[in-house]
């Protein structure tokens, strides 16, 4: 079983932005700050604290069964799901993955390739995250 | 469209303030021969400024620059900034971090260059595709950060980008007013504040998105490789622990210890209270959280929380600001003004704060008026009926705000708004006149280079060539004066290179000489060891010619040195004139040997 992203401890994440830089380091070969599947932003003036925003590895996720084109967007072993782009599209449907994710910015679209772009629980921004935010985890619990 | 950028080339962002107009364009010679940061921005200030202009007139001009390493490195987190200085009348040059460079390298910008005035108080917002000018007049002496607060509500999109705001002090042109970068960060020293001011750009910011390509732009898997090796370094080796666990203020107890911590304007340089106002008492009572510049894995900013009560509130009536604190901070309002309580130290850091002046610079005014006034050198007369007493914050916080809304009734006030140097101009006291070169020093009395290297630095900081820290090594494993003079210049000489990439000084340990040329070589530029020294001297050649250039004169600096630094007791003992001397006649020597020209 793969194991799934979590943001475990995110009351200690320093807004360094490391995670965001590796996801589109590893995933994209970008150095961006939103081609990523992973997002930082601060919530609301630099006393509060910051809010990770990332696919929550669903294990039934609704997501994927809302695509309209098959093939698309699967479910993934152990959690989340896996965009395919060959096959993905964000031209040819009205981005319902968007729409069933009840987590804002947990799936979007990366408006270069026109195609959804989401965690695919890789696991390359833990190791850039010096404050253990983020962690790898088994699948256990409910959702 | 997929980012193709090139990015080892940004553009150069060129505004003219007097008509509001821009220009970009592309300059690959530029980067090519001076890396970026410093190198740049001092061949580009030599290009764009003339010799001998008024610092606060519109002839004045600014340049900020990021380097080849900024966002593609961790901890390459900085911009320098380059000007002519309104405090010290020459070279202006300040570092901050923030998201600043990152939104500059998602801009693909790596030069902005402001030249002109605007005719009205304005705030610009670089997009990718251009700038806007936006009016500020309702924002006028509106404290930074709210001035901040507002540019992101107006402009809009979260993450990136980064705002630049001055406070009243700037719009005062008081000379060592600073820049505040998102919230927490400053261009404090030298005072670009005030140059902004006199261009009447209350801020601006940067919004920048753009992709850009590894596969085109580096060496791919080299760049993976070495980003490992230098993350690795900065989070798990011990080179930078001290800044992430109590941050800069780890320096209080072991320098208090050394002897070496200014105390009661450099009188002293034990503080008997220390403890209360340690990087631990911070930490374990006041820390409220960390955060990092835009691609710091470290966080030293040190966030702690003030909570006040109202004046003649009941036990509810309280509210709470986040203010952060470091070292410099701690040494400028604490020690060196007597203030022994934590709090205290950070009710008049965000008293300064809001009028956005630089820190270091106004606890150095504040420490001399207190002097001057225990002295009776200055009269109630002139503080118009106000106690400036050491170890009152509540004195200090009563004249913080005067200093910064001075005009020229208020003779004391408007002069201490001048700085120290003005300040003894005006009314005497030099001996307790804390200034090197007009700027007023960080807060070390560590022994001889580091005020040496005040004096000699090319900017007059303590972070050109690090002589605070030479004074520390030096401690058990003497060394001669030329080799110590030598090796102060060695160091800034290496530093103008690492200011050109641009990394936060504080991963000086982490970039070597091999990591750096690794790094630069895994982006497509490759230089040798020698080629790197090269353009670090060569920088200070440059740094230095401007300096004499616009009239800098390092004897008369030194003649005006205050007698309090030879009556100090620091790490080393006592220092002597005679050494001074010495010291000073070695650099000229070497100096002139190094930069073929005449430093006098
Ligand atoms: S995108 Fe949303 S719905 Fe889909 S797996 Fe992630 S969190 Fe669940
Ligand atoms: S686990 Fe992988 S894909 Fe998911 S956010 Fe982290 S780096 Fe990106
Ligand atoms: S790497 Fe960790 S600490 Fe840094 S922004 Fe991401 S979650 Fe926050
Ligand atoms: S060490 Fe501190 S100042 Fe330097 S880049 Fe990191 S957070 Fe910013």
């Amino acid at each position: 079983m793969g194991k799934r992203l979590r943001v475990k401890n995110l009351d200690r994440c320093i807004g360094c932005l490391e995670c965001v830089y590796a996801c589109s380091r590893t995933n994209e070969k970008l150095l961006s700050n939103y081609r990523s599947s992973i997002t930082v932003k601060a919530s609301g003036g630099i006393e509060r604290n910051y809010v990770v925003v990332v696919c929550r590895g669903c294990r039934s996720p609704p997501c994927a069964p809302a695509c309209p084109i098959p093939g698309a967007i699967k479910p993934r072993q152990g959690g989340g799901v896996i965009v395919d782009r060959e096959i993905c599209d964000a031209s040819k449907c009205n981005q319902e993955c968007i729409e069933a994710c009840p987590i804002p910015g947990a799936i979007h679209i990366d408006v270069d390739i026109n195609k959804a772009i989401v965690c695919r629980q890789c696991g390359a921004c833990v190791q850039y995250c010096s404050t253990g935010v983020l962690v790898m985890e088994e699948a256990t619990g409910e959702w | 469209m997929v980012g193709e950028l090139k990015v080892l080339y940004p553009n150069i962002l060129e505004i003219n303030l007097s008509d509001l107009s821009f220009e970009i364009y592309e300059s690959e010679n530029l980067f090519d021969k001076y890396m970026g940061g410093i190198g740049v921005g001092i061949e580009l200030l030599n290009q764009h400024l003339q010799t001998g202009v008024d610092p606060l007139s519109p002839e004045n001009v600014v340049i900020f620059a990021i380097g080849p390493l900024n966002t593609y490195f961790p901890v390459a987190s900085k911009t320098c900034a380059v000007f002519k200085s309104p405090l010290t009348g020459n070279l202006g040059e300040s570092y901050a971090g923030g998201r600043l460079s990152t939104a500059m390298r998602f801009n693909n910008l790596g030069v902005i260059i402001l030249k002109g005035k605007s005719p009205e108080p304005i705030y610009f917002v670089s997009y990718e595709d251009g700038v806007q000018f936006v009016n500020a007049k309702p924002l006028m002496y509106m404290s930074p950060n709210t001035t901040g607060r507002i540019i992101r509500e107006k402009i809009g999109h979260p993450g990136n980008r980064s705002v630049v705001t001055i406070g009243p002090a700037g719009e005062r042109l008081i000379p060592y007013a600073c820049a505040t970068v998102d919230r927490t960060r400053h261009f404090g020293r030298t005072g670009l504040g005030a140059v902004l001011g006199s261009k009447n750009v209350k801020g601006f910011a940067i919004i920048g998105d753009q992709p850009i390509s590894l596969e085109s732009n580096t060496n791919y898997k080299q760049y993976r490789r070495v980003f490992r090796e230098i993350y690795k370094k900065t989070t798990e080796t011990n080179l930078m622990a001290k800044y992430h666990v109590l941050g800069t203020a780890a320096g209080i107890l072991p320098l208090n210890a050394l002897k070496s911590l200014p105390t009661k304007n450099f009188a002293e340089s034990y503080f008997e209270e220390a403890e209360n106002i340690s990087g631990e008492y911070f930490a374990s009572e006041l820390l409220g959280k960390r955060v990092a510049c835009g691609g710091c894995p470290i966080g030293c900013i040190h966030l702690a929380i003030l909570r006040e009560r109202w004046e003649k509130g009941t036990v509810a009536d309280i509210h709470s600001i986040a203010v952060s604190y470091d070292y410099e901070l701690i040494y400028a309002l604490g020690s060196n003004l007597k203030i022994g309580n934590a709090k205290d130290i950070l009710k008049l850091i965000e008293a300064i704060e809001k009028e956005g002046m630089d820190a270091i610079s106004t606890g150095v005014v504040l420490a001399w008026l207190a002097e001057a006034y225990e002295r009776n050198l200055i009269s109630p007369k002139d503080t118009e009926g106000e106690l400036i007493r050491f170890g009152r914050v509540d004195d200090f916080l009563s004249i913080i705000g005067k200093i910064s809304k001075a005009t020229e009734e208020s003779e004391l006030y408007y002069t201490a708004s001048k700085g120290v140097e003005a300040l003894v101009e005006k009314y005497g006291g030099n001996d307790f006149g804390i200034r090197v070169a007009k700027l007023e020093p960080a807060g070390y009395r560590t022994g001889y280079y580091a005020i040496m290297g005040f004096l000699v630095g090319g900017r007059h900081s303590h972070l050109d060539n690090a002589g605070y820290s030479l004074d520390q090594k030096v401690l058990n494993k003497p060394i001669t004066f030329e080799q110590g003079m030598n090796s102060l210049m060695n160091e800034e000489e290496w530093r103008n290179v690492l200011n050109s990439m641009v990394i936060c000084l504080f991963a000086r340990g982490v970039y070597d000489m091999n990591t750096t040329i690794q790094a630069l070589e895994s982006l497509k530029i490759n230089r040798t060891d020698e080629e790197l020294l090269k353009i670090g001297k060569e920088i200070q050649r440059k740094r230095l010619q401007f300096k004499y250039a616009e009239g800098f004169s390092l004897k008369e600096a030194y003649q005006k040195f205050p007698k309090r630094f030879t009556e100090m007791m620091t790490a080393h003992g006592y220092l002597e004139k005679e050494n001074f001397d010495k010291l000073l006649a070695l650099y000229s020597k070497e100096a002139e040997k190094r930069y073929a020209i005449k430093v006098d």
